[in-house]
């Protein structure tokens, strides 16, 4: 049990931080690899070090007990090993293959243009948070899985009452009771939603996820009921506040650095690598932890079994080793991949779709608004430390045109899925 | 597929460095400059390698029969 951080790491922690966590990440990252003397947690913060420990089958996944987390985790995708974790990702895989992810952009772009068309209603500003990050990829999951659209404020809010199972316990007893109630009600919500939900599918199949789910197979294996259930969870938690810390933490690169938004605005090819940038300047998910299974180093430092590693993965993709002037945000950089899907046979399940919600949103925004100007005021971070971004970031605009974003057409899923 | 061999590829335009192959399958699959390559582009069948396929993000590894063309993984 982690009872206590030396004052490096409580630092990650520290709310005053959160606003800017790269002068922590840097020195964490210099420092490492190295254990901190207090928790006994490995810090690895070095590009090479956290490839080198996401790839190494001497490491586990399997957190539960750990200390690094006391909200009970479920056996899915992310908490499993091989060869578990390899014949559920396999199924699962099935179903999130890059060309069945590209069949919902016209619905992606749908759903964008809904949200823009709602705030550009309102009066010359809005909460990007709440009116356009946060309800874009929760409408996108719940279209692709199926769920009716009278429910997805339900799924919202258990969503984001789920999201604190993915935070690494940095300080002990920040989770409260409330939390861990909390969390086994929205399980409880989504187990009897989804076992219904399944066995509808099951009956009357559909151009849906969660019928391409159902009917995954290999070699005569298929998804039980239970991991179903379970990887639809997963699903919904895993691509909910990354995805929307992504399309925010874009939007304020991007207003934070005029010449950036100018540059995407003429030339929106540039979307894909914007997309990229946000990912390793200003990552979604900070940071992943690990579990020693078996004695190994990193560099000097020796690894033995049961020791909790944590995986600085926004440290990594600053390091100077990698990416030239790191700390500068750069759509046009392309530079070698970031480890902001981490790496290893845990490497997101979601990538594709990320990348697509996030290339549609970020050239939205360049292209949609007028005129935008953050409000700095209103802009606070979430608590998180591991998935870092704004709880609220207001921005007024003269006007929004959302003609300006491009359909590619009529998608025929959106019937489907609206059923 | 008894006898015949599997030709391993990776579209390296598809590629984007995961390792999820190089975790599955070590000794089929190696990271160069950021991107997956078949440690050797001709191999006796394995189940890893399937596993490699079929669980790789972007589609990018492609297993096929060394005689016969067919393309084993990733499905068509
Ligand atoms: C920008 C958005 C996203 C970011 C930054 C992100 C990041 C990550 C990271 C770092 C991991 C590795 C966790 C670990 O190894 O412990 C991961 C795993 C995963 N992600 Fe994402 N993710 C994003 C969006 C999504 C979306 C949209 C989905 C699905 C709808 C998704 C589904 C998953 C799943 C299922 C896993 C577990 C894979 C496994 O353990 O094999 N993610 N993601
Ligand atoms: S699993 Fe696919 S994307 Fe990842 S390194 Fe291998 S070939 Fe590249």
């Amino acid at each position: 049990m982690t009872t206590s951080l030396s004052p490096d790491l409580a630092r990650l922690a520290d709310p005053a931080v959160r606003p800017d966590p790269y002068g922590v990440l840097r020195t964490l990252r210099e420092a490492s690899p190295y254990t901190d003397p207090a928790s006994g947690i490995v810090v690895v913060g070095r590009r090479s070090d956290c490839e080198a420990v996401l790839r190494n089958p001497k490491v586990s996944s399997d957190r539960q007990g750990s200390g690094i987390t006391t909200v009970p985790q479920m056996p899915n995708l992310m908490n499993l090993d091989a060869p578990d974790h390899t014949r559920l990702r396999r199924l699962a895989g099935k179903a999130f293959k890059p060309r069945l992810v590209q069949q919902w952009r016209p619905r992606i772009e749908e759903i964008v243009r809904e949200l823009l068309t709602d705030m550009a209603a309102g009066e010359n500003t809005a909460d990007l948070v709440s009116a356009f990050a946060y309800p874009l990829p929760v409408r996108v999951i719940c279209d692709m899985l199926g769920v009716p659209r009278e429910d997805h404020p339900v799924f919202e809010k258990w969503a984001r009452s789920i999201a604190y199972t993915v935070d690494p316990q940095l300080v002990p007893g920040r989770l409260s009771i409330e939390v861990v109630q909390e969390v086994e009600e929205a399980r409880a919500g989504f187990v009897g939603y989804f076992g219904r939900l399944i066995a509808e599918r099951r009956h009357t199949p559909r151009a849906d996820v969660l019928s391409e789910l159902i009917s995954a197979e290999e070699q005569g294996d298929q998804l039980t009921e239970s991991e179903l259930i379970i990887t639809c969870i997963l699903l919904l938690v895993a691509g909910h506040e990354t995805t929307a810390n992504l399309i925010l933490n874009g939007i304020l690169g991007l207003l934070r650095h005029p010449g950036q938004l100018r540059l995407l605005r003429e030339r929106p090819e540039l979307a894909e690598a914007a997309v990229e940038e946000v990912l390793r300047y200003d990552a979604p998910a900070q940071m992943i932890t690990r579990i020693a299974r078996e004695p190994f180093t990193i560099g000097d430092t020796p690894v033995t079994p049961g020791t909790p590693l944590l995986v600085l993965l926004a440290a990594a993709n600053r390091d100077p080793d990698v990416h030239r002037d790191p700390d500068t945000f750069d759509i046009s950089r392309g530079d070698p991949g970031h480890l902001g899907f981490a790496a290893g046979p845990h490497f997101c399940l979601g990538s594709v779709l990320a990348r697509l919600e996030g290339s549609i949103a970020l050239n939205a925004f360049a292209q949609a608004f007028v005129e935008p100007r953050l409000d700095a005021e209103s802009l606070r971070y979430r608590p998180h430390v591991a998935v870092r971004g704004p709880d609220r970031m207001r921005v007024s605009f003269e006007e929004i045109r959302v003609d300006a974003v491009r359909v590619t057409g009529t998608s025929e899923r959106s019937v489907a899925s609206r059923g | 597929m008894d006898e015949e061999l599997w030709e391993l590829s990776v579209e390296r335009t598809h590629c984007q460095g995961s390792g999820v192959c190089v975790s599955l399958a070590p000794g089929h699959f190696t990271l160069r400059d950021g991107r997956a390559d078949p440690v050797q582009r001709l191999v006796e069948a394995e189940e890893a390698i399937l596993e490699a396929a079929e669980t790789c993000p972007m589609e990018a590894v492609f297993v096929r029969g060394s005689t016969s063309g067919r393309q084993l993984a990733p499905p068509e």
